[in-house]
């Protein structure tokens, strides 16, 4: 105390206190300014997800309502086909059904049919197993010219002319698909494959370039892929169960169906 | 230190590019360079046996083997990805200098937008063709298409940034840059909805 000048010792004291007062209030203040800045970039994040997400549920939503909206009405099956979209060949009262879901435009379908064409024309030709075909036309968006739905249509056009030549159509549709993509087969190619198939050529060209059968191929398309358990084409069942789209699983599936 | 970095992110006078835009950069471009590479790849096995199915061939509509083999496939007389993959190279070295701490030249900047400009006008074109001309979509396509967008975006602003000398174009790039990732999303948003209405039979018939 008695060697250091007055002053000394009573500043320092003061000195250190207010740089510790000084910088806690600094460091408050950063903490609050940086508080503030967290919450403002928060909030921007917020905002920017918020729009993002409204618009997006209220854009899907539109769609999905317009797209709902315009779905088919009922329309009446035309004649030879059931009122849920069947054709059925081979012996009525057989006491096994083989129902086949098929596209005109579907690659899978084809190969199905090369592959299991000699067996269902077993079926159809004996007395055991009945076949119903249930055609949909759901693949236009496969083509530049709708031709999905313009084929189901041709192949309607040949079963109204005479339901006797519908596997002939069926199966030449399948032999004569166009690649995917692209332009489809043109009305009067379709018109030629239904003539070779056995139709009588003035009914079906106007019943082909009007597309006449086009509402009910929109519906029943839409009522058949609408239903349970529907998953693509082909869709293959044996007495209402689903079978895979292979002729030995069709085979095995129609055996047990027999033996049961 | 940490003052100064708080205050240069704060005051966002300029749009800043850090190792964290140039990482998510060098991302996206990896993912348009694998996609471009594989659909390269694919479409070269595919000439050599007509009958191999490409990787990304799921059903009818999520398919690339068909839609690799319509001519908007190759519009310039070579298949489309082989420009991707020169593209999207050139990008991820881009956006490697900048994860490696560069300041990108003016020059490179400027030339990565309107390359990626033009990639976009390109990618939005087979968007169209896809939709509404093929009707397939193939997936390694639309990674394409989801990287172009952003790509092209993020070195479009940054350009117009840089170059722009009216401070009123880059007040509109500033606030478009705060909103980037907003309207990329959008911009997914308008393609997402397209493709539902598209192939709405398709979706509704498999849920």
């Amino acid at each position: 105390m008695s060697g250091k000048r007055p002053g000394d010792k009573p500043k320092k004291p003061v000195d250190a206190a207010k740089v510790a007062a000084k910088r806690e209030r600094r460091e408050q203040a950063k903490a609050i300014r940086e508080a503030e800045q967290r919450r403002q970039r928060r909030n921007k994040i917020l905002l920017q997800v918020g729009v993002l997400a409204l618009v997006a549920v209220i854009a899907v939503a539109v769609t999905i309502f317009i797209k709902k909206a315009n779905e088919p009405d009922y329309v009446a099956a035309p004649d030879g086909f059931s009122d849920d979209g069947g054709i059925t060949v081979g012996n009525p009262d057989a006491p096994v059904t083989l129902t086949l879901v098929e596209d005109f435009a579907c690659p899978h379908c084809a190969a199905l049919h090369t592959a299991a064409k000699d067996l269902i024309d077993g079926y159809a030709e004996g007395q055991d197993v009945k076949v119903e075909f249930r055609p949909v036309g759901f693949l236009d968006s496969m083509s530049s010219d709708d031709y999905s739905s313009r084929a189901l249509n041709a192949a309607v056009c040949v079963v109204k002319d005479d339901p006797k030549n519908w596997l002939a159509m069926h199966d030449t549709l399948f032999e004569n698909q166009p690649a995917e993509g692209g332009a489809g087969l043109s009305d009067s190619e379709l018109t030629e494959l239904a003539v070779a198939s056995g139709a009588d050529e003035s009914t079906v060209s106007t019943c082909i370039d009007d597309n006449e059968f086009e509402d009910w191929v929109d519906y029943t398309s839409h009522e058949i892929t609408n239903e349970k358990g529907f998953g693509g084409t082909p869709r293959v069942k044996v007495n209402g169960k689903d079978v895979e789209g292979t002729p030995d699983a069709i085979e095995a599936a129609v055996k047990d169906a027999q033996e049961s | 230190m940490s003052d100064t970095t708080a205050v240069e992110e704060e005051s966002g006078d300029t749009v800043r590019w850090g190792r964290g835009t140039g990482i998510l950069l060098a991302v996206l471009s990896f993912l348009g360079l694998a996609a471009a590479f594989t659909l390269s790849v694919d479409k070269i096995k595919l000439l050599e046996d007509p009958s191999f199915q490409p990787s990304c061939n799921f059903n009818p509509v999520l398919s690339c083997g068909s839609v690799m083999a319509t001519d908007q496939a190759a519009v310039f007389g070579f298949p489309n990805p082989f420009l991707g993959v020169i593209g999207f190279s050139v990008m991820l070295t881009v956006a490697a200098l900048l994860v490696a701490g560069s300041r990108l030249p003016k020059a490179i900047t400027v030339g990565a937008a309107i390359g990626s400009i033009l990639g976009t006008v390109f990618v939005h074109w087979l968007i169209f063709q896809s939709l509404y001309r093929i009707g397939a979509l193939c997936p390694w396509c639309m990674v394409v298409w989801a990287v172009t967008i952003p790509l092209t975006w993020w070195f479009t602003l940054k350009a117009v940034d840089e170059v722009a000398s009216v401070s009123g174009v880059r007040r509109v790039v500033r606030v478009l840059w705060e909103w980037r990732f907003t309207v990329v999303g959008l911009w997914y948003v308008g393609v997402a909805v397209l493709i539902l209405a598209r192939f709405w039979d398709f979706w509704s018939s498999n849920a």
